[in-house]
């Protein structure tokens, strides 16, 4: 990947990987220091990374790179505790009730749905991005997506 | 082959509508087998997708961005290169300047050819340095009235008090009143009057090969013959027995 290229990433992927890690997260400054880690380690081994694949890459090692900042710090679970609990009340519509449904998930199911519904990445490149199974990416959105369904009926009956 | 491990896959295959005849047969199969999967298939919704915040965008973008170095580089290297380049100038115009010394191997004005005579008053007498005889032949040896007129070619400078006359490829200095010199014989070239000894003077010819005499002879180590003679006027004093080299104190 050239220099070129690599800025190009930057202008077209920085944003959605920052919305990727940040729905992760739910903490903007910290997914900004993930995607700026990112793309820090982009650059690092740009000469080794094709152009055409450079998407893939990008979500591949910000995922990782999460996964890590979390497993080290412990950080998102207190934060999104904190986070559900201050706006556990507070529901303006219908996407509030999904952030709060979403963080139901688990990493992995998160990462797997994030993927296909932000950026409509196909199973297998999904798969190769997470380093899992095909069949565990179809296993990760069909509980994603039942879990949500039923925290939306369960949030509506409570309602 | 569908297992309650891997049903969940198969569940979502089918409710996009990927699954194969014979799939679909097995998972039927399954289903019937495992109601309680029947009730989890209808817990999905393939319509609940979640949708991206556009309003969220990376805005320290240009903090990321590298930006090239190579004109960078390139500008310094154009500029360090002509940086030497002009050292190299430089240098080149002042060695012209220190190295002021006649060459006389460049110049083929060596002493076994040359004869001066030069006011003393232009010489200050402080240093002396006499040239050795063995390099230095006597008065008589070098006289140009002792060549044979024959063996002379018309090569011939003229510069103020002096007479330089090219023989053999060598170059001889005398005093004008020693020669006899006559005006119709005469030339003047910019600066320097040119002459010879032949009856008939053809000025271009002349002209031509005084100016590449110049170039390929005298001034190889100055940029003007006259800087030469200026140098032999300040420096160079004929005497008995030889020529003798006086060197400035001051210089």
């Amino acid at each position: 990947m050239t220099e070129k290229e690599y800025n190009f990433c930057i202008d077209n992927f920085a944003s959605s990987l920052l919305r990727f890690v940040r729905k992760h997260l739910n903490n903007h400054q910290w997914a900004e220091d993930i995607v700026q880690e990112t793309f820090a380690k982009v650059w690092e081994k740009r000469k080794d990374i094709n152009f055409q694949k450079a998407k893939s890459y990008l979500f591949t090692t910000s995922y990782h790179l999460m996964l890590n900042d979390i497993k080290k710090e412990e950080r998102k679970e207190n934060l999104v505790s904190n986070n559900i609990e201050a706006n556990s009340n507070e529901f303006n519509d219908i996407s509030d009730v999904l952030d709060l449904a979403f963080e139901k998930l688990t990493e992995k199911e998160k990462t797997s749905v994030l993927l296909r519904d932000y950026e409509g990445y196909s199973y297998e490149e999904i798969a190769q991005i997470q380093d899992i199974s095909l069949e565990n990416v179809k296993i990760n959105i069909f509980r994603a997506r039942v879990k949500l369904k039923q925290y939306l009926v369960s949030i509506d009956n409570i309602v | 082959m569908i297992t309650k491990d891997n049903i969940e896959a198969y569940l979502l295959d089918f409710a996009e509508g990927n699954l194969n005849k014979k799939d679909k047969e097995e998972l039927i199969l399954f289903l019937d087998n495992n109601p309680e999967y029947k009730e989890l298939m209808n817990s999905y919704d393939s319509s609940l997708v979640l949708v991206p915040d556009e309003s969220i965008v990376f805005s320290n973008t240009d903090n990321l961005k590298h930006k090239s170095r190579k004109k960078v580089f390139f500008v310094a290297f154009k500029y360090s290169a002509v940086a030497i380049a002009a050292c190299l100038l430089v240098f080149l115009f002042v060695s012209k300047l220190v190295i002021k010394p006649v060459d006389n191997e460049n110049t083929n004005l060596n002493h076994e050819t040359l004869v001066a005579k030069i006011s003393p008053e232009s010489v200050i007498e402080t240093e002396k340095e006499t040239i050795k005889p063995k390099t230095v032949p006597t008065e008589k040896e070098i006289k140009p009235k002792e060549e044979p007129k024959k063996e002379i070619e018309p090569k011939i400078i003229h510069s103020n008090s002096l007479v330089v006359y090219e023989v053999d490829n060598m170059v001889k200095i005398i005093e004008p009143e020693e020669k006899e010199i006559k005006l119709q014989n005469v030339i003047e070239v910019d600066n320097m009057i040119v002459f010879q000894d032949k009856k008939e003077i053809k000025k271009n010819n002349l002209l031509d090969k005084l100016k590449q005499n110049i170039e390929n002879r005298i001034d190889k180590g100055f940029k003007s013959f006259n800087s030469s003679i200026a140098y032999f006027q300040e420096n160079v004093r004929l005497e008995d027995g030889g020529i003798t080299l006086y060197k400035n104190k001051n210089n």
